[in-house]
């Protein structure tokens, strides 16, 4: 029998199973990627458009505008967006990963209704992005449902903010985002929390451990893979997060301000507003990049608990 | 009796077989914009043995299909385009030349200059958009809330000052709406979250003698730091900050700024003929024809400036692929389209204004006098310049004018700050033109 039909007979049904999918992958995947990173090298504006993928090649023209030219249009904003969204990213993560754990603790145990509280926890995840965004448009305007909680039922704050201007855009953002994304956590941590054997609390117990300390010795180090794997989901979403903005800010056609606008709608603005396409998908390279650097990072802190046991 | 049947069948495939097709693009124009479009077309359908297949576009969509379109030549014969889009696909060069549609129609003199202004690239010699509809902006008050504060709409919408002096009255007015027993803002207007924040500002800063673009040595390049456009803006704005304006109508759009009115709450704000036929139609058929506010509307063009009258004058074209296999047909429906009867019933349909000037004189028009108030506020209509990237200057002029409204709604709005951010804009606008 030769090497290949040793390899066929052993491996043949495994690549015949994972072929359809490797091909969709190859098709819909890596093919517009790779066009999308060849675009980023060509002039391709609204004048050049008609060409396409034949529109004049520019080297790193685009890259060297985006990153050393301070008078490009297209970097209008850019600062602001890079602020706003690193701490976007910061904020909502560690809200949705802090509440998702807390509630999977509290579901964990027995608990009257368990069953229908689970359910109701995680209706905001089954809650499309863009809907979120819209409805949360209009709770936040000052005459909207939450200013009318705060001041006129809670006496909570003296005068109605406008949540949706100024700083306060940054709130109106992260909580719309955190109010979607904490039930998958919590889903996801009640589903580990199930596999931690009770044996080991037990044991603990035994041994005069405090719940604190269960939790410190027990149960985060068993929750570790589940972490990493939560955070690399919640980064990747919030770094490239844009449907609740878009349709917070008039359906896109308004500007969020300094504290609402994020990489991905200012990308958005700045290609699509202006019609800099190679600029626009240079940007997303960089962007691309700069997430495989952060991806990297993430691998080097948890590789040790991605490891199979 | 077979041999009958067989012939009227033969007649019949006969038939199917030589009407052609022209397949057009619109945008929701109407309340249901494809069957009044059929409605539209059918007699021409008719007359020519032609059947016209309609697809109608969202706005939200609309520019991503056309430039796909003109991009792979696969797409339509006939397409709607907004008038501040035909320069940029002009530009592509993708346009059927439309000058012989145009004499048919009569030529220049048939449209306003403003109008006429939009079939065309800016400085080109050839015509490739047909004036469809127009969509210029007045004000629309309420005659009950003006008549109580002591407010002479001629005067208030006079210039200026007078604009200002009878917000002031209004909002002293202690008059309230018969249905919501609720006092009236005095003006709404939607702050940054709108689609149409530059058409808010515009006819401001045209008053006092200002522009967005204008041409310096063959050249275009930004005047909204100019310190006309700055005085007619920071006129504008500052209504907002003196309380003439609620705040909370600074985070609505322009849809929700319409249904403030229609629901009562505002005394006078801006909009398009479009609400005048709404004011018409029951609430059960999406109009506000029982509201208190239908039934005391009145309409004044926009006050004078230091420097004149101006409003926004927009509305949509249509244009001729290149590649359509059909143009001579297509010419024919655009001829069509282009009529004074076609004009008056879409205009019925959609609530728009003709853009054929003939078109005005239908009695649909004339014997309307809140119409009639449109048809001279015409008269002092402006369009934006047919520039191919007038997209990026709206853009990046929407979200500089946003930031201002920004800092109305924190009562930071000063004249230095205005400048800073206008000349922030005109550094990108510029960057853009280059």
């Amino acid at each position: 029998m030769s090497a290949w039909s040793r390899f066929w007979h052993r491996y043949g049904l495994a690549y015949l199973f994972v072929g359809p999918a490797l091909l969709g992958m190859l098709l819909v995947h890596y093919g517009p990627m790779l066009q999308g990173i060849y675009m980023g090298f060509l002039d391709l504006r609204l004048a050049t458009l008609r060409q396409y993928l034949g529109a004049p090649f520019v080297g790193l023209e685009n890259y060297r505008e985006i990153l050393f030219d301070p008078q490009s249009t297209f970097r209008t904003g850019f600062v602001y967006a890079v602020r706003t969204t690193l701490l976007y990213a910061l904020v909502v993560n560690a809200l949705t990963l802090s509440l998702g754990l807390l509630f999977a603790h509290v579901l964990n145990r027995p608990l009257f209704l368990r069953g229908l509280w689970r359910t109701l926890f995680l209706l905001p995840w089954v809650v499309p992005s863009y809907v979120v965004g819209l409805l949360w448009g209009f709770m936040w305007l000052k005459n909207g449902v939450i200013n009318t909680l705060l001041v006129d039922v809670l006496h909570a704050l003296p005068e109605k903010p406008h949540w949706l201007i100024g700083p306060l855009t940054f709130v109106a953002i992260v909580l719309p985002t955190v109010w979607r994304s904490w039930p998958f956590v919590m889903v996801t941590y009640l589903a580990a929390l199930q596999t931690v054997p009770q044996e080991l609390y037990e044991a603990a117990k035994v041994d005069g451990a405090t719940p604190w300390q269960r939790f410190r010795h027990i149960t985060w180090p068993l929750l570790r893979p589940v972490t990493a794997i939560l955070l690399l989901y919640g980064l990747l979403g919030t770094l490239y997060s844009f449907n609740i903005v878009y349709m917070m800010f008039g359906h896109g056609a308004g500007y969020p301000g300094e504290w609402g606008d994020l990489l991905m709608t200012n990308l958005f603005r700045n290609t699509f507003g202006m019609w800099n396409f190679g600029l626009g998908a240079a940007a997303s390279t960089l962007y691309m990049l700069l997430t495989l650097v952060l991806i990297l990072f993430w691998y080097r802190v948890f590789r040790e608990d991605l490891k199979a046991r | 009796m077979w041999k009958k049947a067989l012939s009227s069948l033969l007649f019949l495939l006969s038939l199917a077989l030589a009407q052609r097709t022209l397949e057009v693009w619109i945008m929701p124009n109407s309340a249901q914009p494809a069957e009044d479009f059929k409605a539209l077309v059918a007699p021409f359908e008719r007359a020519n043995n032609v059947e016209v297949k309609v697809t109608v576009l969202d706005w939200g969509v609309a520019w991503t299909r056309i430039t796909a379109a003109a991009t792979s030549g696969v797409g339509p014969d006939i397409t709607q385009l907004g008038t501040t889009w035909v320069g940029a696909i002009s530009a592509m060069g993708v346009l059927e030349p439309l000058d012989d549609v145009l004499q048919a129609l009569g030529g220049q003199r048939a449209y306003l200059p403003a109008v006429w202004n939009t079939t065309r690239l800016a400085g080109s010699a050839r015509a490739t958009a047909l004036p469809w509809f127009s969509e210029l902006r007045a004000f629309y008050y309420r005659t009950d809330a003006l008549k109580a504060a002591g407010v002479n709409p001629s005067q208030m919408f006079a210039n200026w000052q007078n604009f200002e002096a009878g917000l002031a009255r209004l909002a002293a007015s202690p008059f309230t709406d018969p249905e919501t027993k609720q006092r009236l803002a005095p003006f709404c207007t939607p702050g940054k979250n709108s689609w149409d924040v530059l058409h808010n500002a515009a006819p401001w800063i045209w008053g006092a003698g200002g522009d967005i673009v204008r041409q310096v040595q063959g050249r275009w390049q930004s005047a909204l730091n100019s310190p006309e456009s700055l005085q007619g803006l920071y006129f504008f704005l500052s209504l907002a900050q003196k309380g003439y304006v609620p705040a909370e109508s600074l985070e609505k759009n322009t849809a929700q700024i319409e249904a403030d009115f229609q629901a009562g709450k505002c005394a006078v704000f801006a909009s398009g003929p479009w609400m005048i036929q709404r004011a018409q139609v029951p609430e059960a058929r999406g109009g506000f024809a029982e509201r208190a506010a239908a039934k005391n509307m009145g309409v004044a063009p926009y006050p004078s400036g230091p420097k004149g009258r101006y409003t926004f004058f927009g509305g949509s074209n249509l244009a001729l692929f290149s590649f359509s296999k059909n143009k001579e047909l297509a010419k024919e429906l655009l001829k069509y389209l282009g009529s004074p009867e076609a004009q008056v019933a879409y205009a019925r349909m959609s609530g728009m204004l003709p853009a054929l000037r003939t078109a005005w004189n239908a009695p649909e028009v004339q014997g309307n006098p809140l119409m009639r108030v449109f048809v001279q506020a015409a008269q002092f209509g402006r369009t934006y310049p047919t520039l191919a990237g007038w997209g990026g200057v709206e853009n990046l002029a929407v979200q500089h004018l946003g930031m201002a409204w920004d800092l109305v709604a924190q009562k930071r709005l000063t004249q230095e700050a205005l400048k800073d951010l206008m000349d922030k804009a005109s550094t990108a606008i510029n960057g853009a033109l280059r």
